[in-house]
């Protein structure tokens, strides 16, 4: 039976039950309020966001549910290393890739909020402060004194 | 109910944006949250639910992190960032609290089952709702709530976990702080239930339902324990349990028979079984159970044991089972039926064979007829057989009593005296009697069945190194008169003694047998080589070559005069054995051979069957027709005192005449309507007689068997103390006979003359195996 | 607590001033307009004029936010054609920082940390705690440092006295109450603290040291150490445990030379010449005593405290594992001291979280390779001879040797507590259980004896191997032992019932290990059996030596086995697959030991070596060639050997642990 979303921008996708479960948010919520034809509001997504979340939630609507207990696998399978389909998918612009993850993170879809942050943190992998504010676009606040004293306190991490 | 609560509430405030303050963002949150939790069922819009949702998630999402405050800079101070969540948690608790608050005073007035119906109610509105609010603070629960938890803070719960922590102490303890209102309300229900009322269990189980749920783990509150439903109820309810069952109890039996009573037990510890089953949680079976088995059943088991004999006496194999079944509910509950039991057989058995003996004293004794006293014992050990069965369902401490009456009533009773040797001998010979050819037993079937009875028995006797003598003794004879009833029914009995007490105890019967067969192929051949050397034989020879060691038969001493007639077969077969085993002696049981002769002169030409004696003192009359007891003595070799009895029978069948003392004639015009006769009719007091020198043998065997046995021991434990090494043989021996320590003593010190073992230097009581 | 929340409206570094009405050209990289908020929508993407627009763009301009956004849309799409690639150009350098964003800073915190999970390496992490205030302040975190411990191994590392400092802040935590600001991290879910339940909120005493526990800290310590272990590292003293009880000195005289700070500690295995303050240099002057086979030594316990050593004339040394100095000695044994164990000590209140001691049935077989769960970890014994104390207040030595007699001293005051006579012969091995006062001894007179070293009385006597008892050990309330009697048995302590019986070995048995799944035992028959301790049936034959496998390790993960062949096997468990096969020395490996970091053998050719556990490659060697070496054994943060070197007996204590200037910033 196909679900009704409408986006904070008042934009109505119609989208398989399938599709729209993917999000625990609104599994919970027909589990709870229980199924009708009424549009089911978004208001902390719009509509260009939520259409790339659809995107992927419609590729992923057969695989099996993720693991109930977080703690374990947050341990253990920490690969940060993303299936090709999610690399391409994932492949936006910064601006995208944060509501994205606002997103997912807010229909709590475990899974795609994953990627997300798989893919800042392999964004952030292996490069010096330099080249990360670069990449940010994020401004050194520190004061000449603080930086120095920071760099020797973090001087362990580095070889030597 | 929507209209008993008692927030004041204020027109639906607006949804406040992204970045609302607490106070906005709280105020919405209160309006939707006190509608799930008292107006449910006006349901829920998505918009609403979305709403509220997006509203807890924006102000829990709301935290950024700010450039670090300096001074974390150079310090180690351990910092952390902080997230979003403590105020609407608090919020949140607040409600709870004051939800609740408002409407328990409701219950005040309320009593019992009406108290109950209220607290169920609320209790399922509460808990749907707080169901429902946990899944629109997911998010809290998520991220801040689990930092908490991870960082260890004691007293922070999901959402949902924290409207039971309310529930608990603003609802439950509030209602029980009234002397357990709560719990009492419940134990009166059940009381009734237990007085015969319909009552309703789905609100108990609720209510209990509830208890269980309101117990939280303190280390992890996401694991449940019991500990409100055990303190607030199941202790108090155990108790009630047992003071209801205590009275109860005590007064029925003041009131009815044991029987009834036993009856009624079991109902009732059904009953409270399925009551577990209906609307307790499950770990208060144990503790219930156990106590009901207390109340009911130990407490009154000294009623039931001393009734017991009475069921017995009365077959009532239904109490019986019942009684049974409850016993053996508590631990020591068995024990003492099992003794009474035991009483119970063993009487029945001495008394069966006591009515067999009738007061004839010991000549009665003497005269008991094996079946009969074999059957008696059977009859005893068959009707309590199945009574372990049915009513105790075969229970090994049952069987234990059964086994250890028999084993006393079957050795040692009115037919027996003292004589440990009777049971043995009797079983021994009732044995010999099934296995005769003379038996009328039709069906092999029931054969065997006999055998197997035989065997109950034997499995009970003490000394079965008795049974063994006389049996071989037995066999032996039927085996050397050929009157055995079949080979089968020999074999089946030895290879059931064998399975009883191994291959050593049957290995002479074993040899007896082979024995036989060797002897007939032994006669063929001869016969075969006679045929060759001589022709056809003139006379028709069988011969029975028997192990010296395994037959319990003496050879006669006399040197007997073997007749003319047979002198000649007699050297060849002397002849053709050495050359077959050279070095072996034969000994000839003249006294045990039998012999056919035909009296050419008599008309019709009479067959005789006679004994080789009786043989030998016909044969003197081919040549004279009248010969003194002397004259005959020297004829034959038999010495006078075992030829008289002989002659006797010769006389008695009338084929020789004695008309003046001590001399014997021909009788010419004998007359008899067969023409094969009989005349090898067994000697009397051979019974008698047999029986003594069994007895003898089996104490020499005993003598031996000790000894070896202490030798084997000693041989393998080197050295040992007498005490241990008594007790060890005593037991290895138990097997075969019970052994009198006396005779293990004496067999110790003849060991110790023959030097199979020594006293350790020093001690009086230790010794060592001499190599 | 709205703090935080007064923070984040508008951008609090001076790097984002809020749009100016003026006009005025802002720095290209800073973030115009929209503050970032919980769940933003994508901003227009209109870009600043460069200069004052005349009146109909203006208007338009004022016009076009209002535009429905398929309006905006469209006109933008329309646009795009009518621009020169200069214009085109312009706009990019505009657009371009718009589109970029500071992902730790903009999102929800909780998120921020989930963005940060995803990072294992520290170094990226050192990196990024040094791009702005907001990402430092992020990265200083805490919880996020504990839970990097633990995914590197390194929360099973945590003291004793840093357990007591956790529960100590938890514990003001707890009182601080509802708002408590700060977050240590309290041992909740304690499976990375060798304790089975977590801590009680009761107050200990707070460990003397200066600053309270840090995850972040402890990680750095941590991973430190592990580099020393490669490259760095010094030799804290290195003195001989003389036959005549030294004076109680002896060891801190040395300790100057020892302890200069900072002394690379060989760094290559080729490079050892004229190392200076290598171990040979600072071998005990005074030390002329003609060494005898006298003092051999025979047995090695450590802990964090103190440095147990066993040697065949009798004495027991026992130094300061910290300073290296000889603390004291143990005299009483009549003849050689075979082996020995050491209770560590454990305080009442800590006893709480080792104690609470319950006997655990035979541990199931795992076929993941997840490792150990808590209890089978907590039960199996250390590698170093230590156990944890059963609530001794003071450290705790066994002993046992020639004399067949136990002895049981307490290590502060030196008396020997208990002389334990029973075993007719000598005894051959000694171990101690977890969290009881229970000692286990094997003996050349075929028995195995179990002790209450508190009471000093004999619980039972284990018999029915034919010939001497080598080897031992223990798991829970379990022993396993390996006989001369080609047999290994497996055994109840607490019954003194033998369960199992292990059969299939030609030749003697001279090693053993456990873990309470499977029993591993080494022989002179050349192999190696792994049974499974339930069934004895079960069996699988390792065949990697070619003669005697004197030396077996269990861990969760890993087997390694040291023969005489000089050879050492390394097995991944639980498939028992070969791993590593290392011709590790030319003559017998006389000592092996592995963690979860590295694979350390000492050989009778004088040398001891440290592997790589992972790649199996030699990392280096640990200390001069000398003659032979008798025991080595590691700790996380130091490695003891004790060796022959020109003709003496000579410990050497090497440490690993960064200085303490390397950890305070």
């Amino acid at each position: 039976m196909p679900i009704n979303l409408t986006t904070s921008d008042n934009e109505t996708f119609t989208v398989d039950k399938k599709v729209a479960e993917k999000s625990v948010l609104i599994k919970n919520m027909l589990e709870d309020v229980g199924e009708s034809d009424q549009a089911i509001p978004l208001p902390n997504v719009t509509a260009s966001v939520l259409k790339k979340v659809l995107e992927w939630c419609e590729h992923h609507k057969d695989d099996p549910a993720p693991p109930e207990n977080e703690d374990k696998d947050d341990t253990r399978k920490r690969t940060t290393d993303i299936s090709e389909w999610d690399q391409k998918f994932i492949a936006v612009d910064q601006e995208m890739l944060f509501e994205i993850i606002l997103a997912a993170n807010y229909l709590d879809i475990k899974a795609l909020l994953d990627v997300g942050c798989k893919t800042v943190a392999n964004m952030i992998k292996g490069k010096t402060p330099e080249e990360i504010r670069k990449l940010f676009n994020i401004v050194n606040d520190f004061t000449p004194e603080e930086e120095a004293q920071i760099k020797k306190e973090n001087e362990w991490a580095e070889d030597r | 109910m929507a209209d008993t609560n008692m927030i004041p509430r204020p027109a639906t405030p607006p949804q406040p944006g992204a970045n609302a303050d607490l106070t906005t963002t709280w105020a919405y949150l209160l309006h939707g949250v006190d509608g799930i939790m008292t107006r449910l069922k006006d349901g829920v819009s998505y918009t609403k639910y979305m709403g509220l949702y997006t509203t807890a998630y924006n102000y829990c999402t709301s935290s950024r992190m700010h450039g670090g405050s300096l001074e974390a800079i150079g310090g180690t101070r351990t910092t952390g960032a902080n997230l979003m969540g403590s105020d609407l948690y608090n919020s949140l608790q607040r409600y709870f609290r004051d939800h609740l608050q408002s409407i328990r005073g409701q219950t005040d007035s309320l009593h019992d089952e009406t108290l109950l119906q209220k607290y169920a109610e609320e209790w399922n509105r509460y808990t749907v709702g707080a169901n429902y609010v946990n899944r629109l603070f997911t998010y809290l629960n998520r991220h801040w709530v689990k930092r908490e938890k991870d960082e260890g803070r004691k007293n922070v719960y999901t959402v949902y976990t924290l409207a039971l922590v309310v529930w608990n102490e603003e609802m439950f303890k509030y209602i029980q702080a009234k002397n357990n209102k709560l719990a009492n309300a419940i134990l009166r229900l059940i009381e009734r239930q237990r007085n015969g009322e319909s009552i309703n269990t789905g609100l108990i189980k609720q209510v209990v339902g509830s208890f269980v749920s309101l117990g939280l783990d303190e280390q992890d509150s996401n694991r449940s324990n019991l500990s409100v439903y055990e303190s607030a109820f199941q202790t108090p309810f155990l108790l009630a349990t047992e003071n209801y069952y205590k009275a109860e109890s005590e007064q029925f039996l003041a009131e009815n028979t044991v029987s009834e009573y036993l009856k009624k037990a079991e109902a009732r510890l059904k009953e409270e079984e399925d009551r577990v089953e209906m609307y307790l949680h499950s770990s208060t079976r144990k503790g219930l159970i156990l106590k009901c088995e207390d109340v009911l059943i130990r407490a009154h088991a000294q009623k039931m044991w001393d009734d017991f004999q009475n069921l017995l006496d009365f077959d009532k194999d239904e109490d019986l089972q019942r009684m049974y079944a409850l016993l053996a509910r508590i631990p020591e509950g068995l024990e003492p039926l099992r003794k009474k039991f035991e009483d119970h057989v063993r009487k029945a058995g001495l008394a069966a064979v006591q009515k067999l003996v009738g007061s004839g004293g010991q000549e009665a004794a003497d005269q008991v007829e094996p079946k009969a006293y074999v059957d008696a014992l059977l009859e005893v050990h068959r009707r309590n057989q199945e009574v372990v069965n049915r009513s105790f369902k075969g229970e090994a401490g049952f069987v234990a009593s059964l086994d250890k009456a028999c084993r006393d009533f079957v050795n040692t009773n009115a037919a027996t005296g003292s004589n440990a040797a009777k049971s043995p001998e009797l079983l021994a010979r009732h044995t010999d009697a099934l296995l005769r050819k003379s038996n009328k037993m039709s069906e092999e079937a029931d054969l065997e069945q006999a055998l197997n009875e035989v065997m109950i028995l034997f499995k009970y006797l003490e000394d079965k190194d008795v049974f063994q003598t006389f049996y071989s003794s037995k066999l032996s004879k039927r085996l050397i008169h050929s009157v055995s009833a079949s080979d089968e029914a020999e074999a089946s009995m030895i290879s059931k003694l064998k399975e009883a007490c191994g291959f050593e105890y049957t290995n002479k019967l074993q040899r007896m047998f082979t024995d036989m067969s060797l002897s007939k192929d032994l006669t063929d051949q001869f016969k075969q080589k006679q045929e060759q050397n001589h022709g056809e034989m003139e006379i028709n020879f069988s011969i029975l070559v028997l192990g010296t060691n395994f037959w319990p038969v003496q050879a006669p001493k006399i040197d007997f005069n073997i007749p003319a007639d047979i002198l000649s077969t007699y050297n060849r077969f002397q002849g053709f054995y050495q050359s077959k085993h050279s070095g072996r002696k034969l000994t000839w049981h003249w006294n045990l051979s039998r012999n056919e002769l035909r009296a050419n002169k008599m008309n019709p030409k009479y067959i005789f069957m006679t004994s080789s004696y009786q043989m030998s003192v016909l044969l003197q009359y081919n040549d004279n027709d009248s010969m003194t007891i002397d004259e005959l003595v020297q004829a034959t070799g038999i010495p006078k005192d075992q030829l008289e009895p002989v002659m006797n029978v010769l006389i008695k069948s009338k084929v020789l005449l004695s008309d003046e003392k001590d001399t014997y004639d021909y009788n010419p015009n004998y007359k008899n309507k067969k023409i094969r006769i009989n005349l090898n009719m067994p000697v009397k007091t051979e019974n008698k007689q047999d029986t003594s020198e069994v007895l003898k043998t089996v104490d020499d065997d005993r003598k031996f068997v000790i000894q070896a046995t202490i030798v084997r021991v000693m041989k393998s434990r080197k050295t040992m103390k007498a005490q241990a090494l008594i007790a060890e043989v005593t037991q290895i021996i138990a097997a075969r006979f019970t052994p009198r320590i006396p005779d293990i003593k004496k067999a110790i010190d003849t060991l110790l003359e023959k030097e199979y073992i020594e006293r350790a230097d020093g001690t009086r009581d230790t010794f060592n195996y001499v190599a | 607590m709205p703090q935080p929340r007064l923070a984040h409206p508008q951008p609090t570094s001076i790097a984002h001033p809020p749009p100016q009405a003026d006009g005025a050209l802002p720095p290209s990289h800073s973030l115009p307009l929209a503050p970032p908020t919980p769940a933003p929508s994508p901003r227009p993407t209109s870009p600043e004029p460069s200069s004052p627009l005349l009146g109909a763009s203006a208007s338009f301009l004022s016009t076009f936010p209002h535009l429905p956004a398929r309006q905006q849309r469209a006109f933008l799409t329309s646009l795009v054609p009518l621009l020169s690639s200069d214009h085109l150009r312009h706009l990019s350098t505009l657009i371009t920082p718009l589109l970029q964003r500071d992902f730790l800073r903009d999102l929800p915190i909780e998120l921020a940390l989930h963005v940060l999970r995803f990072v294992d390496d520290p170094r990226t992490l050192a990196r990024a705690s040094q791009v702005s205030r907001t990402w430092r302040a992020l990265l200083s975190d805490e919880h996020m440092w504990r839970e990097m411990c633990r995914r590197h191994g390194f929360d099973s590392h945590l003291s004793t006295a840093d357990v007591l400092r956790i529960r100590h802040q938890e514990f003001l935590r707890q009182q601080g109450g509802f708002t408590s600001m700060c977050s240590f991290s309290g041992p909740s879910g304690s499976d990375y603290i060798h304790s089975p339940r977590p801590m009680p909120a009761l107050t200990p005493p707070l460990p003397p040291q200066a600053h309270p526990f840090s995850y972040r800290r402890h990680f750095v310590l941590s991973f430190l150490t592990d580099a020393n272990w490669r490259r760095g590292g010094r030799l804290l003293i290195t003195h001989p445990p003389s036959p005549s009880s030294p004076p109680p000195m002896a060891g801190a005289d040395l300790a100057p030379l020892g302890a200069v700070p900072g002394i690379p500690l060989l760094p290559q295995p080729h490079l050892f010449h004229g190392q200076p303050g290598h171990p040979h240099a600072h071998v005990h002057p005074a030390q002329q005593a003609p060494q005898t086979t006298e003092n051999v030594v025979t047995s090695l316990a450590m802990d964090d405290d103190y440095i147990v050593v066993g040697l065949a004339n009798c004495r027991v040394h026992v130094y300061n594992a910290r300073s290296g100095a000889l603390f004291r000695t143990l005299v009483g044994h009549e003849s050689g001291v075979w082996c020995l164990g050491l209770a560590s000590a454990t305080p009442k209140d800590d006893f709480i979280v080792g104690g609470a001691y319950r006997a655990p049935g035979l541990a199931v077989e795992r076929d993941s390779q997840e490792a150990w769960n808590e209890e089978q970890r907590r039960n199996m014994a250390d590698p170093c001879g230590a156990s944890r104390g059963w609530g001794n207040a003071g450290p705790v030595v066994v002993s046992g040797g020639c004399d067949r007699d136990v002895r049981v001293w307490d290590v502060e005051s030196g008396e020997c507590k208990h002389v334990l006579a029973g075993h007719s012969s000598t005894i051959r091995c000694l171990k101690l259980l977890h969290d009881r006062p229970i000692a286990v001894t094997g003996s050349r007179d075929g028995t195995l004896r179990v002790w209450d070293v508190e009471r000093g009385e004999s619980m039972h006597i284990l018999a029915g191997h034919q010939h001497s008892v080598r080897c031992l050990e223990v798991w829970g309330n379990l022993v396993v032992s390996g006989s001369y009697d080609c047999t290994a048995r497996l055994w109840n302590v607490d019954t003194g019932e033998c369960l199992q019986i292990y059969r299939g070995h030609f030749h003697q048995i001279y090693a053993i290990a456990f873990d309470g799944v499977r029993v591993v035992t080494g022989s002179l028959d050349s192999t190696v059996r792994v049974w499974q301790a339930r069934n004895a049936d079960s069996v699988q034959m390792l065949t990697g030596h070619t003669s005697l496998v004197g030396q077996l390790q269990l861990t969760s993960t890993h087997l390694a086995t040291g023969g005489s062949d000089g050879r050492v096997m390394l097995y991944s468990l639980p498939s028992l697959t070969p791993l590593h096969r290392l011709l590790a020395h030319d003559n017998s490996v006389t000592c092996l030991q592995i963690d979860h970091r590295f694979l350390v053998s000492g050989g009778n050719d004088g040398r001891v070596k440290l592997y790589d556990l992972k790649t199996g490659t030699l990392v280096r060697e640990l200390t001069e060639p000398c003659e032979a070496i008798w025991r080595v054994s590691f700790g996380r943060e130091r490695c003891v050997v004790l060796c022959k070197r020109d003709g003496r007996t000579v410990m050497e204590v090497l440490n690993f642990r960064p200085e303490e200037e390397e950890l305070n910033w």
